[in-house]
């Protein structure tokens, strides 16, 4: 097992078991069709996780790459994005807007705009708080064929700028927040198909990884930090194995 | 105004008013082409907090624009970048990051391509500008994106680049164009509710065309009203004007054929200046008109004409040295001036006796004014006013050496609107991060020598902690040279060998290796295609001004920017020693031109009463003839001493109107000394000729051009002086004798 999946592995455990997780969902807001004002169901604590499920069609290309993992939410700092499989990294999405990618030892800055735009749609619908995305996108209600729970939200962008980064966003939100999908077609075709499964609230505790806030706040040497300490932590892993 | 079919050109380029500062001839050439670039650019930046309101307005000004003739719109960044993405896929294979190199060096075929498929997964990575087939490893999508650092964008502004296409510094077109862009601006903030400023020379020079148009209608009108009031109430018959108009009108209407058939157009200050012309030209008909009125005689005393020859003589002299300032616009005055007067003196000498008043005499007044006052200076005696110019002479020699005494600031060229200034530094601020007036120059003999010269710069710099490599931005720092493309084109065949990584990432995705044939077909016939700077230059035309300059000889030259707020001293330190590589600062440099051709043009000023001395020698045989030289030297002296009093700084420009109060000092001394039989009637020509002089450059002085202004100035207060002078020297008892007779 390398040492990036085992501090990976790390996060995810390590966070679920030290938070105490917390199954309970509050009662969702439905999201209204007939009313121009959409609201979103709203998580039931400020730290959410799940699962998900990515299906990527780039054109040109006929196979779906597919990948999937888990992620975290802290709603007063911002998303880790973290895949498992088949390869291991982590997306550090803050809620300022910037952007990481951490991948192995390499940490990337992203600052393209459909990376920006895709960071404030993913925090909203998170968030269920859609007024951020309505500021730079035309809200199309449908009612879905998956039931009388679901919705389908279709997402288009209003400026110019925008609408050069992407074509358009389709959510499917169920009001249970018990399974949600994300479609994102980007200005040169490419596919990206999310499913949010699992979706949990867990209690905030502080106390228990002092890093977390500050990874999540996406400062470089945090992030560095942090992933030193993880990598130590593994390392002690190592040696209890041994 | 024609000149044979064509309409005349009036050019308004204001770069003619500053002195050229770099002395390579490559450099020059470069500047010149930079320069001509930039002065079609135009920056349109609309503003508002509401996006939508932006992309309307921007729509609109858009579809707005297309319709006029001379412009070309530049597309927005967006699609440049697009295009640009297009142009230079075929060079694609030549180009790496930094990471990719090392990738290349750590890893095999293999990982390269798990690590191309971990890329393809990650939900929000770096885009893919090319398709999988043109690039199926992802690599060249982020080879591109790096090679291009794409303006920061925000919601609140929108950018929109124009080139005008012809005739920018065109007065008429400008005016066209000016008029059009104010009615377009206001109706889209009117219905938009934007904010819209501008950047670019074109607005600088339109308002400065505006301010000379101003300045032309208001100085000609008052100057011949005045001039013509002056003429009727002296010789009480409007005949007497016809001299003056024709020798003015035949002076004014060669000097502008002349000047536009040697330069192809016309500089809106040599007309501003020609404006002034009139007061000199016109003193030829006046002496005339005044010794000839009341004689039956038809031809020109010879007395008269010696007078005439020598004051066109001198101030041809003085004229002609405002050629030696370096300034294309001061040049074509010069010339502009010359002719004019030649063609004015010429006028009066053959035509003059047709409208010589022979039953009329010339009014009394302004001769008896002007003895009462002559009388009253010359109570001081003649050693008492020699004196007072040897010390106002020996004040201004004083004055001249110190520094503090000169304003050689660049500004003085002309007067900004500062609403203008403020709607620049707008679209400064978020147009561009770089220097505007501050780059360093690469030359070298081939483009090897040139990125050998800014590696070695690189290298300084990068010694140097305070700077990073993002400081400076041009073509050889963009553009890694052939060579290296070479290296980069042989190290991809890890990507696109047989088994390569491109091969492997097909198997690794599931997919038919067909899918990536293209690719490898492709990177096989680039072997021998390389980027070189002219091409990318000749890309990037819309984008950014040109940067990389080529000779027919192979010869280089090179700019490279600057960002803002850089420690400049330092930069300067670091290009100190390096070969090839020169810190500009133009507005240092400029500053530092202007004081070099002020002493130079002091010096000439000299050089010119020196002449004007053998000149009188040769003519009078007497060394006695060069008293006549106090007049236009007290007057300059009293210019520079009053300067230092209320603290003027002296300029370039007082220093060459300079030249002109010596010769119109020169002419009140002549015809004082030739006319000796009338001095009463000479000293009534003096004082007409000096009023007319006071009349039209007194009004420059109220320009609102600063340049135009300081010449005014000086001339106004220098003819006084010369004034007085002339009337100081004039004999009160041959004046008395000829009243007498």
């Amino acid at each position: 097992m390398s040492k990036t999946s085992v501090y990976l592995a790390l996060i995810v455990g390590a966070f679920i078991y030290e938070n105490r997780m917390g199954w309970s969902v509050k009662a969702a807001q439905a999201v209204e069709t007939n009313t121009s004002k959409v609201v979103l169901p709203k998580p039931a604590s400020c730290i959410t996780t799940g699962l998900f499920s990515q299906q990527k069609r780039i054109a040109g290309l006929p196979a779906n790459l597919e990948s999937g993992g888990r992620f975290f939410h802290d709603c007063e700092a911002g998303l880790i994005w973290l895949t498992a499989q088949p390869v291991q990294e982590a997306l550090v999405v803050a809620n300022d807007g910037s952007t990481l990618l951490v991948a192995g030892s390499e940490i990337k800055r992203l600052s393209a705009r459909a990376s920006k735009l895709v960071s404030t749609i993913m925090l909203a619908m998170l968030d269920g708080n859609l007024e951020t995305i309505e500021k730079d996108f035309s809200v199309h209600i449908e009612k879905s064929s998956a039931g009388e729970n679901t919705h389908s939200i279709r997402l288009a962008p209003k400026s110019k700028r925008f609408k050069r980064a992407l074509q358009f966003v389709h959510l499917q939100l169920n009001s249970e927040r018990q399974m949600q999908t994300i479609k994102i077609i980007d200005r040169r075709g490419t596919e990206t198909q999310l499913e949010i499964s699992a979706l949990s609230s867990i209690e905030k505790d502080l106390g228990s990884d002092a890093c977390l806030n500050a990874f999540l706040t996406a400062k470089d040497n945090c992030v560095l930090l942090y992933q030193g300490r993880l990598g130590q932590e593994s390392n002690n892993n190592d040696d209890a194995q041994h | 105004m024609f000149v044979g079919s064509k309409p005349v050109q009036i050019d308004t380029n204001l770069a003619d008013v500053t002195p050229t500062t770099i002395n390579s001839v490559e450099s020059a050439d470069a500047i010149k082409s930079l320069q001509s670039n930039i002065e079609n650019r135009v920056l349109i930046l609309l503003s508002s907090t509401d996006e939508f309101n932006l992309d309307r307005a921007e729509e609109l000004l858009r579809e707005a624009l297309t319709g006029l003739p001379n412009l070309e719109i530049h597309p927005d960044s967006d699609e440049i970048f697009d295009t640009l993405q297009v142009q230079l896929s075929p060079f694609r294979f030549n180009f790496l990051t930094e990471s990719q190199h090392q990738d290349l060096i750590d890893f095999n075929a293999e990982q390269i391509a798990e690590q191309a498929k971990s890329q393809m997964l990650t939900l929000i990575g770096e885009p893919r500008i090319l398709s999988f087939a043109d690039d199926p490893l992802g690599w060249h999508s982020s080879a591109l994106l790096n090679f291009f650092q794409q303006r920061a964008e925000d919601e609140s502004w929108r950018l929109i680049g124009l080139s005008i296409a012809r005739g920018a510094m065109d007065i008429r077109a400008q005016e066209t164009l000016s008029q059009q862009l104010d009615s377009i601006f206001t109706n889209i903030k009117s219905t938009t509710e934007v904010s819209i400023d501008t950047s670019g020379v074109f607005f600088f020079a339109a308002d400065a065309a505006q301010s000379a148009k101003r300045d032309i209608s208001l100085i000609s009108s008052i100057s011949t009203i005045g001039i013509v009031m002056l003429l009727w109430l002296t010789f009480g018959s409007l005949r007497a004007l016809g001299l003056p108009l024709i020798s003015v009108a035949s002076g004014v209407i060669f000097a502008a054929a002349v000047t536009h058939l040697i330069f192809g157009s016309l500089h809106i200050l040599t007309i501003v200046f020609g404006a002034s012309l009139i007061g000199i030209a016109i003193d030829y008909a006046l002496h005339y008109l005044v010794h000839q009125s009341g004689s039956k005689e038809r031809t020109i005393g010879a007395n008269l004409f010696g007078a005439l020859a020598l004051s066109l003589c001198t101030s041809v002299i003085g004229y002609a040295a405002l050629g030696l300032a370096g300034l294309p616009a001061l040049q074509k005055v010069a010339v502009f001036s010359c002719s004019g007067l030649l063609m004015a003196w010429i006028t009066v000498v053959v035509v003059g006796h047709y409208f010589t008043l022979t039953d009329r005499r010339v009014s009394n007044s302004l001769a008896w004014s002007a003895k009462r006052l002559s009388n009253a200076l010359q109570t001081v005696s003649a050693k008492a006013w020699s004196l007072i110019v040897l010390v106002l002479a020996l004040v201004g020699l004083y004055g001249s050496q110190q520094a503090e005494n000169f304003n050689d600031d660049p500004r003085v060229f002309f007067n900004a609107d500062p609403r203008l200034v403020e709607s620049e530094q707008k679209v400064a601020a978020v147009a561009t991060d770089f220097e505007p007036g501050r780059y360093v120059i690469v030359a070298g003999n081939s483009r090897e020598e040139v990125y050998s010269r800014v590696s070695a710069f690189t290298a300084a710099v990068r010694a140097e902690t305070q700077f990073k490599a993002t400081d400076f931005r041009g073509i050889p720092l963009m553009l890694i040279n052939e060579a290296e493309q070479r290296q980069n084109y042989l190290a991809m065949n890890k990507l696109y060998a047989a088994e390569g990584a491109a091969e492997l990432l097909a198997d690794n995705l599931g997919v038919d290796r067909n899918l990536v044939e293209s690719a490898m077909l492709a990177y096989k016939n680039a072997r021998d295609e390389r980027l070189s700077p002219v091409q990318l230059q000749s890309l990037l035309n819309r984008f950014l001004p040109p940067s990389w300059f080529e000779s027919e000889q192979g010869s280089v030259v090179s700019f490279i920017l600057i960002r803002k707020g850089l420690n400049a001293d330092a930069v300067s330190d670091v290009t100190a020693t390096l070969p090839g590589v020169e810190y500009v600062n133009t507005l240092a440099r400029t500053s530092a031109e202007l004081q070099k051709q002020r002493s130079a043009a002091a010096a000439y000023l000299l050089i010119a009463i020196g002449l004007i001395a053998i000149i009188l020698v040769i003519r009078y045989r007497s060394f006695s003839a060069l008293s006549s030289l106090l007049i236009p030297i007290g007057s300059i002296a009293g210019f520079v001493s009053l300067c230092m009093v209320f603290g003027v700084g002296i300029n370039l420009f007082h220093v060459m109107a300079l030249f002109l109060v010596l010769g119109f000092g020169m002419d009140y001394a002549i015809f004082s000394r030739e006319m000796t039989r009338h001095r009463n009637i000479t000293m009534q020509a003096i004082v007409l000729s000096a009023l007319t002089s006071l009349l039209s450059f007194g009004l420059l002085a109220m320009s609102e051009i600063p340049i135009v202004s300081s010449f005014g100035f000086t001339l106004l207060i220098g003819n006084l002086f010369n004034l007085i002078g002339a009337m100081i020297l004039s004999n009160p008892q041959d004046t008395l004798q000829e009243n007498h007779n």
